[in-house]
């Protein structure tokens, strides 16, 4: 995964910050138990974001205790318990992984190919173990749609919301895994709609590397007439980049629709880590893709100088 | 029935005027308005339908215990039944020869798929400003909104003059432009005004149709 689903930390409450760290800290040993240690190597943001919805959906919260990692072996710092969501996204990641890596070994050349082959039996390993586990059926669901969008992208459409929608898909089917009723109807809405603002999010991120190297990029091809009027352009016209920002917004507007209707009064930390990142954390990771700016506190102080500009002009 | 102040998230001790706001801000974020275009309507239909009534049971029951002609005020809860579900009533699919007016009809009836079918036969020598606009709204309904803010803007580039065209165009960007704003000053940078509350106060006004047609 690509790690753009971030908590904004600055506005957090220490606790919060805590509880996130907490369920990082346990999905990654949970994926030690799970997928084996290695497999703690795919841990990402991301599947950390996935966990928290997860929790959010089934309203079942971990319990956290004090514990040593192999990382962190001085101190003991607080750990979520496994849990079946824990497990499943750790699952889900392996999966997901052995998917990534396969289509590596299809697709590139160079130095990402090496690394595909390199770790391809590994992640091979976690796949099993979760095939094992019982979750071979998602595991073909996700090969499935890894083939479909591999098709779609091999036919190089002028869209990216085709594509975008095939991968959101993918997200809901894992999201809503074993959810029925009105928690199926928004882990699904929840996964479509997070899958298409991260699809949309790396196209935008990849544009110039993918125009250099001539790979396939969803909005190189949506963008091909004004890349043929314009050989010599590099990088997202100004105004694609805010036509880009609107759409990934209302991306987040659909999610704020299915956040509300998700019931997380019972768990303050959750809810205000869960808001932090729809308001706060995605919208601020827009900017930073298609706008450079950076993120934390340089940030904050560039944004407070700015609105501090506007207020002096204003008077 | 569970506990209406628990529904409303407030206390039982909760003044009038606190139960007011909490109710406001409920039906603020579950307004049907909101879900317009959404999967999720019916859902945010029940969920309204409870707030409408926890509300009503709280008007009943501190009624009651007030004196006569005090403390009671005719705060009508929001429309009350008519919010689950949204009825498109009057738009009946015709099968008109004219490609657009069919397409219109089957947005309106949230058929996008169908009226995407109906558009793809105009040939493509003949696709104007209303064939790009119609195509606008049928991504914005399939959430596909990269595509929708090009087909408007090609439409608009066509007929510049149109309001119909332009108002999608702004009405799509307004869409984004006040995210985040209603969510109970957790975020310092929206803190004026609630931005969101004046598009949906807007957007009833002048009531521009049902999904932009």
């Amino acid at each position: 995964m690509y790690g753009y689903v971030r908590i904004h930390a600055p506005e957090l409450k220490v606790r919060e910050h805590e509880y996130y760290r907490a369920v990082y800290c346990g999905l990654c040993r949970t994926m030690g138990k799970c997928t084996g240690q290695c497999s703690r190597m795919t841990l990402s943001y991301d599947i950390t974001y996935f966990a928290l919805v997860r929790m959010a959906l089934t309203g079942k919260h971990p319990v956290i205790k004090a514990r040593r990692c192999p990382v962190h072996l001085l101190h003991k710092r607080p750990m979520a318990e496994p849990t079946d969501d824990l497990a499943l996204c750790a699952y889900m990641s392996a999966i997901l992984a052995h998917h990534k890596v396969r289509d590596d070994l299809r697709d590139e050349q160079g130095m990402k190919r090496t690394v595909a082959t390199a770790v391809a039996p590994f992640v091979g390993s976690f796949r099993r173990r979760a095939i094992k586990k019982g979750y071979g059926e998602a595991d073909s669901a996700v090969a499935d749609a890894m083939h479909t969008l591999c098709e779609l992208e091999a036919a190089r459409p002028p869209s990216v919301d085709e594509p975008a929608d095939l991968f959101g898909e993918l997200m809901a089917l894992l999201l809503a895994e074993g959810l029925t009723g009105n928690r199926e109807k928004l882990a699904r809405k929840i996964g479509r709609h997070v899958g298409r603002w991260i699809y949309i999010l790396d196209a935008a991120d990849d544009f110039a590397e993918d125009v250099k190297s001539q790979r396939y990029n969803p909005l190189v091809c949506l963008y091909g007439d004004l890349l043929t009027a314009d050989p010599a352009m590099t990088e997202l016209p100004a105004a694609k980049r805010q036509e880009l920002r609107t759409a990934l917004l209302a991306e987040l507007v659909e999610l704020e629709c299915a956040f509300d209707l998700l019931d997380v009064a019972d768990h303050p930390d959750l809810s205000g880590l869960l808001s932090n990142i729809l308001y706060e954390g995605m919208p601020r990771e827009i900017d930073r893709v298609l706008f450079g700016e950076t993120g934390g506190c340089a940030h904050d102080s560039e944004n407070s100088t700015k609105r501090g500009h506007r207020r002096r002009k204003g008077h | 029935m569970n506990d209406p102040y628990k529904i409303l998230g407030v206390s039982p001790d909760a003044t009038d005027d606190e139960i007011k706001t909490a109710y406001r801000n409920l039906a603020r974020k579950y307004h049907p308005d909101k879900y317009r275009d959404s999967d999720l309507a019916e859902m945010a239909g029940e969920k309204m339908k409870e707030i409408n009534a926890a509300y009503d049971e709280i008007q009943k029951i501190r009624a009651g215990k007030t004196t006569a002609g005090q403390g009671t005020y005719g705060g009508q809860s929001y429309g009350g039944q008519g919010y689950s579900g949204q009825t498109y009533g009057g738009n009946q699919y015709g099968g008109s020869s004219n490609p657009y007016i069919t397409a219109r009809q089957l947005i309106n009836l949230r058929r996008v798929m169908e009226a995407a079918q109906v558009l793809s036969t105009v040939p493509e020598a003949q696709r104007g400003a209303e064939w790009h606009f119609l195509m606008g709204c049928v991504a914005v309904n399939l959430g596909h909104f990269v595509d929708a803010q090009q087909f408007f803007d090609t439409a608009c580039g066509m007929d510049p003059g149109n309001p119909e065209y332009r108002d999608a165009q702004e009405r799509l960007r307004n869409r984004s432009a006040g995210f985040g704003a209603g969510q109970g000053g957790r975020s310092s940078s929206c803190s004026c005004c609630d931005i969101c509350t004046a598009f949906i106060c807007a957007d009833c006004c002048c009531d521009m149709g049902r999904c932009f047609c």
